[in-house]
């Protein structure tokens, strides 16, 4: 394949006012998606309580990203916890709102104080 | 057509009736052999409509491009040096070409386009017990999704005096997960468009599922919001921890001209008139197929004018990205569009997904394909 390969950085999730949040950086795509996914079953595997994905470090998002986030959505609700996406750019809000997911994901503009 | 000339023709369609496929190519040359002609060869196009191959396996491939590839796939008739090309054209589909090699013209050009539609339909009829056609057309390089998928496929166009509908995918040998369909049932034409979330296999399945989901609730005669139910509640049993599929189902009604569109979680089409390119926002976006658990999927009434075009796309057509790593914006995909407008559906779908695999630095990584609809 010619032409530049796609690039992304998952850092380990950081907890900020009691949110676990998970900032990948880069672009999502086939080529990079497993390695949020990595990150975020290893999230869900510890009983989050409460998980933010931040968005904002991503230049490009397809539906390969909505994927990861809607698998992980789908886990944390057999224990009822919460979870937040923050989109950053334009083009991933409009991506999120778009796939009709704006609800689904609780599509948000900042971090939300922590509830209860 | 004179009676000599009816009864050659009576004499091919009873020939290919009863020939075993590996012969066709050799029954064919000899029935159209005449004085001055040397030499008579059946070229099948590929599936990705970029290449010819020889039926009788001994000319081997010619490439399949440009002013060559325009005028066959228009149907038309094309000199070449020495030789003339006659499509071979079935179910709306050019499925091929007969090179003649030596003069033709007059009736005896006009008995060989028609001989080409006999063999054509010949040539389709045959993949009911035979793959030598297919294998001629590329179908051993196929990847298994795409596999599956060509064989879930409607025609690549279909024209009538009230409507012309036709869809195209890319890559075509590797295509997963992407979907179209339509139908023209009496006063309802029914056009849909569907992206299984994923890729490879499951992909593929989920858009096996929605289609035949999709099949069956329109052969039911369901409206819009139950066929959409229908697909919600088959792709999430099909795969509830993650499986979706964004799509559209559009139905347009031939007596009121009105367009319905259920949209669930899919890109807006676009609407073209006389003037102006419009996207069909819905009043409120909805998830995809499989994440929505309500029943109360919500359709959008549009008014059609004599001659609007609506175009429907999948994201893979504006994701592709270039060196820079810059998508293909939807602005710049509806003037590729627009540019290619007037050209029959199939030869439009062509040419813009040629544009997008231009734009991509690389081959594609998700599919791209694009459905168009005009409404005379």
């Amino acid at each position: 394949m010619s032409g530049h390969v796609a690039q992304l950085t998952v850092p380990e999730p950081t907890g900020v006012g009691g949110w676990i949040v998970v900032k990948p950086e880069g672009e999502i795509d086939i080529a990079t998606a497993h390695r949020l996914d990595a990150v975020l079953s290893d999230v869900v595997s510890r009983d989050p309580g409460r998980l933010f994905v931040d968005l904002s470090g991503v230049v490009f998002m397809d539906s390969t990203g909505l994927r990861s986030l809607i698998r992980t959505r789908k886990q944390l609700d057999r224990t009822n916890a919460e979870m937040a996406v923050m989109p950053g750019s334009d083009l991933i809000r409009r991506l999120i709102e778009v796939a009709g997911l704006a609800e689904l994901l609780s599509m948000t503009d900042s971090l939300p104080e922590a509830s209860g | 057509m004179s009676p000599s000339e009816a009864g050659q023709l009576a004499g091919l369609i009873d020939k290919l009736a009863r020939v075993s496929p590996p012969r066709l190519a050799g029954v064919i040359a000899e029935h159209l052999h005449r004085p001055g002609i040397d030499r008579v060869t059946t070229w099948v196009v590929d599936l990705g409509a970029r290449r010819l191959t020889d039926l009788a396996e001994e000319r081997g491939h010619r490439l399949f491009d440009g002013y060559l590839a325009q005028t066959v796939l228009r149907g038309e008739s094309t000199p070449l040096t020495g030789a003339t090309l006659i499509p071979l054209a079935g179910r709306g589909q050019v499925v091929g070409a007969l090179e003649v090699e030596g003069p033709a013209s007059g009736s005896h050009l006009s008995e060989l386009e028609v001989a080409g539609q006999v063999i054509a339909e010949a040539l389709l009829a045959s993949r009911g017990h035979s793959d030598l056609y297919e294998v001629a057309r590329g179908a051993h390089l196929l990847s298994l999704p795409a596999t599956i998928q060509h064989n879930l496929l409607p025609l690549p166009s279909f024209v009538d005096d009230e409507v012309e509908v036709g869809g195209r995918m890319e890559p075509a040998y590797d295509i997963a997960g992407d979907a179209f369909d339509y139908a023209v049932n009496g006063d309802h034409v029914h056009i849909a468009i569907f992206d299984g979330v994923g890729h490879g296999l499951g992909a593929t399945m989920l858009a096996s599922v929605a289609m035949a989901a999709y099949r069956l609730g329109r052969r039911q005669g369901l409206e819009l919001p139950d066929i959409a139910a229908t697909l919600d509640e088959a792709i999430a049993i099909a795969d509830p921890d993650v499986g979706f599929v964004t799509g559209i189902l559009l139905r347009f009604d031939r007596r009121t001209r009105t367009l319905e569109t259920c949209n669930a979680g899919h890109l807006s089409p676009f609407r073209f008139d006389a003037t102006d390119v419009t996207p069909l926002d819905p009043s409120r976006r909805q998830p995809p197929l499989g994440l929505m658990t309500s029943r109360d999927r919500l359709i959008d009434r549009w008014p059609i004018e004599p001659g609007e075009m609506v175009v429907a796309y999948t994201d893979g057509v504006i994701n592709a990205r270039d060196n820079d790593r810059l998508m293909l914006h939807e602005q710049a995909l509806m003037s590729i569009v627009d540019g290619a407008r007037h050209q029959p559906v199939h030869l439009l779908c062509r040419a813009v997904l040629e544009k997008v695999l231009s734009h991509s630095a690389g081959p594609l990584d998700d599919d791209a394909t694009i459905v168009v609809a005009r409404f005379p």
